[in-house]
């Protein structure tokens, strides 16, 4: 330790190694005997509004301070052990005046030489707890202090243009020297342009910590006294005592801890570290005992074990408001946070599990790796499992969850504000061209309960654009999904999106079936489709809905739909309307279609005798080849017909044109519709359609 | 020019092996040539005194750390991964820094049996003078307990369980009774087994939960650094071209083009950060190398100073079509989608393959 006059003002120096647990001890000491007025940390400046959280008594070290801006997105892990928390700490207590020289603008600057980095790397890289580590710390710090870097310019600059008569300085042992040297030029502040936050510190990001962390942590767990390799071998039993408890056929046999312990020791001295870390033990036991499965339910026990153990905390008030929300939502939606625990959602028939799924959603927008994982329901990221209707989560840590969250804090000030700009920020990602990446954040938007109508709009406009197969059925399953989920929250009161969703669904299927009908040459392929597609629309369609779908949508399936819509609104003039239609349509594939519409409306017309004469009289004129191309959707309209109006039908039809004339209508013959559309379903490979 | 295709890693590597024995301050391990932190220099590159040692292996730096571990714990190590992900590479580079001998290898099959991998005998001598050890022929299991060296069990879980199980007293006791001689074969230091297994390829078997039992596993992941993909495709196509005598200039933006597609179509993103639909095929940096190093043969032999953008595509196209033909699809629809876009926006050798597609 150094002393130095410079003018009437003194300066007393204590270099320290960071995490150095006897470094600390001794600066608590050295600042409780000593006088002085003002004490200058190697901290952040731009850490300074942090003091006050970072000093609470609530608050829980292991904590880190957390430097983001747009370049550069720096950690400082502070721990009980760490000589500038103990030194701002006991100062605070003191009420002495605090200056944090450093900044985080340097963080990424360059040090001194490569063989400078090399030889601290190489002693941090295996950080002792005794005096030995200091003392080589101290040694490199005068072998290599011989010029002043921009940084070290700077914390003098700080030091210099403050007013104090007796400073400590608290710095690194290589800092110390230089800033006792003097010397440099400071050219001005680098400026960083970027925010600061606490965060608790977790497990999982812990590695670069290493001794000091892993001594906060089994200290915390309980054992003041233990070596690490306690603290794992504790770990280990908990691990395998959780796949006892919560999987009947696994178990982990002792030998695959003791050679997991083995493992972790021999890595961690070829990392040349004196001692293993979390990084380590987790990798140890993968290796060891999670035999190449990925993930394994070892694995998971394993985290759920990690996870559980208390992390540092922050004081509350002092989180981000991101994360202040984030625990206000837990709090309302009751869930516990607890790692590893489940959370299972009816979202069909709860609304409260609904607005549940969707916070969960959020999340796990915000932070993919973090807290809420889908464990099994429908995942409209990848459109797989699109029919599952409940959703079971599990939870991680609400630490792991509260520090990633602080991560993307820039976002917004709640989680559905955060969450909002996320789904924006994608939406001008993508491309006008990239109809399915469109609807899946089209989708996103509307599964989070998000406002989605600058997503619609995108989504709406791109459609268009579709030009080719893989593009239109990954849009079309989108959309399809997306009716059914709106139908689903909604109620048979949709919004006007699905009208122009299904308009624009007929526009994917329509591409579909031409892409389909051009590779097998089939005729009725387009036909088919339609019928797909009005099938669906007049399911999920009210009466006013249906109209709006007309006119979206006039180019495709409109004599479906416009029988589909007679036999709902007008079904006294159904006879007329068949009658006339069955005269001037342009096909007689428009003339069945429309028959199979009034079907969808309302099946019991097509019992009526009246209709059926009329049907007869229209199959009559057909010549053989518009038969063929009718028969399809004469088939799939009197499939909605029950057997016992099936039979009434056939025998009206054999009183009317005498037996074996009815044979279109044999029920080996018919589909039903079901089974008609899953066998469509099939047909064009559109299994996530599948109900 | 050496005639042998493929020298042995240890032939290939031997002055840098030479070099990190010399200057090894670290701890060996019984029975290994060299501590494990000079294996880890070895395969991930670093210095041996003044010499420079290349890396070898791209990838998990932290999973090479553990699997030189395993084997010095004394444990089995099983490298299990999709096809081309070099986990053949890996093992042979262990097994030649550590014992020098990376020959001393299994060939798994549907066919092998337990005398591919403990022993057999000359049935000759075995008929006329009964058993013996002349009788006896050692396979590389036997060698390798004899010697104290590594055996490589190469596509471990394409044998039958019953034969690979055989090797579980052995993993445990350390010991093989040949009874016929009325003897026991007790394994010196140094012996141990590095198996790889494909997880993703068909016709392979599952292996037992007791020989599982006796493995620690890894995973040899793909590359997933489009950056470290690029230099290992345009180093190992350097390699191979210049085994085969073939003096080809490689060309970096058409290196670049293959690995962003190879890394786009394999993870489902691409660097623009869109969604692409995964592949089936098992789109490795292996397949990769062969794509670019086909380019590479095709333009040196038939005369083209550049590589012909169609013979480029029709590469691409022979590592996604192995599978069927959906991959043939997603692949079209990606050259429609991303490779266009590239092609408008970015010009150069994206707009050259985006017009010579015919998919």
């Amino acid at each position: 330790m150094g002393k130095d006059i410079q003018g009437k003002k003194t300066l007393i120096y204590l270099p320290v190694a960071h995490l150095s647990p006897v470094c600390a001890y001794r600066v608590e000491k050295v600042l409780k005997q000593a006088e002085f007025d003002t004490l200058f940390v190697e901290l952040p400046k731009e850490a300074r509004s942090l003091l006050p959280a970072l000093t609470d008594r609530r608050t829980v070290l292991p904590v880190s301070l957390l430097f983001r801006s747009e370049d550069c997105e720096a950690v400082l892990p502070l721990t009980e052990y760490s000589p500038e928390y103990v030194a701002v700490k006991t100062a605070t207590e003191l009420g002495k005046q605090i200056v944090f020289i450093d900044s985080a603008a340097y963080f990424e600057a360059p040090v001194r030489s490569e063989e400078a980095a090399n030889a601290i790397e190489n002693v941090t890289g295996g950080v002792f707890d005794d005096d030995r580590f200091f003392d080589t710390m101290d040694a490199l710090a005068e072998r290599f202090a011989h010029d002043i870097t921009e940084r070290e310019a700077h914390m003098l600059y700080e030091i210099e243009s403050s007013e104090y008569e007796r400073g400590i300085v608290v710095a690194g042992a290589a800092h110390c020297k230089n800033l006792k040297n003097g010397g440099g030029t400071f050219e001005g502040f680098r400026g960083f342009g970027g925010d600061s936050y606490i965060i608790p510190y977790i497990p999982r990001d812990c590695s670069v910590v290493r001794y000091g962390y892993n001594r906060a942590l089994y200290k915390r767990l309980g054992g003041s006294n233990s070596p690490f390799s306690d603290a794992a071998l504790d770990i280990l039993i908990k691990q395998a005592e959780k796949v006892k408890t919560d999987y009947t056929f696994e178990h982990i046999p002792v030998t695959d801890m003791i050679n997991t312990l083995v493992h972790m020791r021999k890595l961690a001295e070829l990392r040349g570290k004196r001692i293993a870390g979390f990084t380590e033990l987790i990798e140890s036991a993968n290796s060891v005992i999670g035999k190449g499965e990925d993930p394994s339910v070892k694995q998971h026990a394993l985290m759920s074990v990690v996870e559980n153990i208390p992390n540092g905390e922050l004081a509350a008030g002092y989180a981000t408001p991101l994360a202040e929300d984030f625990k206000r939502c837990l709090k309302d939606h009751s869930i516990k946070g607890e790692s590893g625990s489940r959370v299972t959602l009816q979202i069909l028939e709860n609304p409260a599990h609904r607005e549940k799924s969707a916070f969960l959603r959020r999340i796990r927008l915000l932070i993919d790796d973090g807290f809420a994982e889908l464990e099994s329901g429908a995942d409209y990221a990848n459109g797989k499992d699109l029919n599952k209707v409940r959703e079971v989560w599990r939870t991680h840590s609400v630490a792991h969850a509260v520090t990633k969250l602080t991560y993307v804090s820039h976002l917004g000030a709640t989680v559905e504000e955060a969450a909002q700009n996320r789904i924006d920020e994608m939406l001008d990602g993508a491309e006008l061209s990239d109809a399915p990446q469109l609807a899946a954040v089209y989708m996103q938007a509307y599964l989070l309960r998000l406002d989605a109508r600058a997503a619609f709009d995108k989504l709406s406009e791109s459609i268009f654009h579709i030009s080719d197969f893989e593009a239109a059925v990954s849009a079309l399953c989108d959309l399809v999904y997306l009716i059914e989920v709106k139908r689903t929250f909604e109620g048979e009161r949709a919004s006007r999106d699905i009208s122009v969703a299904c308009s624009l669904y007929g526009k994917a299927l329509e591409l579909l079936s031409a892409v389909w009908m051009e590779e097998k040459g089939e005729r009725n392929a387009l036909a088919l489709a339609r019928l797909n597609n009005v099938a669906r629309a007049a399911e999920y369609l009210d009466k006013e809905l249906l109209a709006v779908t007309l006119a979206h949508a006039p180019s495709y399936a409109e004599p479906c739909l416009a029988g589909c819509v007679c036999a709902v609104h007008d079904k006294g003039g159904v006879l007329r309307r068949l009658e006339s239609y069955s005269l001037s349509a342009a096909s007689a594939t428009d003339v069945a279609m429309f028959i199979l519409g009034l079907a969808i409306g309302d099946r019991g017309l097509l019992a009526d005798r009246r209709i059926i004469e009329t049907i007869a009289g229209f199959v009559e004129r057909l010549t053989r080849e518009e038969f063929m191309d009718a028969s399809p959707s004469l088939r799939y309209a009197f499939s909605f017909l029950k057997l016992t109006e099936r039979n009434r039908v056939r025998e009206i039809t054999g009183e009317l044109y005498g037996e074996g004339e009815q044979l279109f209508l044999a029920n080996d013959e018919l589909l039903l519709g079901d089974e008609y559309l899953a066998r469509q379903i099939e047909l064009y490979g559109l299994d996530g359609v599948r109900k | 020019m050496s005639d042998i295709l493929k020298p042995l890693a240890e032939q290939l590597y031997a002055d840098e092996l030479g070099a990190l024995i010399e200057n090894d301050n670290g701890n060996k391990p019984f029975g290994w040539k060299m501590s494990p932190q000079a294996v880890r220099t070895f395969i991930l590159g670093g210095k041996a005194g003044k010499k420079e040692i290349a890396r070898k292996f791209y990838g998990d730096d932290a999973m090479v750390e553990r699997a030189i571990v395993t084997l010095a714990s004394n444990r089995p190590l099983m490298l299990v991964g999709e096809p081309g992900t070099a986990k053949t590479m890996l093992s042979e580079l262990l097994a030649a820094a550590i014992c020098g001998v990376s020959d001393n290898t299994v060939q798994g099959s549907v066919g092998t049996t337990e005398e591919n991998i403990k022993y057999g005998w000359n049935y000759s001598v075995l008929l006329s003078s009964g058993p013996s050890h002349d009788a006896l022929i050692k396979a590389p299991v036997y060698r390798a307990m004899e010697q104290g060296i590594i055996v490589r069990f190469e596509e471990l879980t394409r044998c039958p369980a019953e034969i690979s199980d055989s090797l579980i007293s052995i993993l445990s006791d350390k010991v093989m009774a040949v009874p016929e001689l009325g003897e026991t074969l007790f394994a010196r230091r140094g012996f141990n087994i590095i198996g790889t297994a494909n997880t993703r390829d068909k016709g392979v078997n599952e292996m037992s939960s007791a020989l599982k039992r006796r493995f620690n596993f890894e995973t040899v992941k793909p590359i997933s650094d489009s950056a470290v993909q690029r230099k290992v495709i345009s180093g190992e196509v350097e390699k191979q071209l210049e085994r085969l005598g073939v003096s080809a200039k490689l060309d970096d933006e058409y290196i670049d083009a293959i690995s962003t597609i190879f890394t786009d179509i394999r993870s489902g993103d691409t660097v623009e950060g869109y969604k692409v639909e995964k592949f089936d095929s098992v789109m490795s940096t292996a397949e990769a190398v062969c794509a670019y190093l086909s380019c590479s043969l095709d333009g040196y032999y038939f005369g083209r100073e550049e590589i012909d953008p169609k013979t480029f595509n029709e590469q691409i196209l022979s590592a996604v079509q192995k599978d069927g033909t959906t991959d043939v699809r997603k692949l079209k629809s990606y050259y429609e989608n991303v490779v266009k876009n590239r092609a408008t926006k970015s010009g150069g050798v994206w707009a050259k393959i985006y017009k010579a597609r015919k998919l």
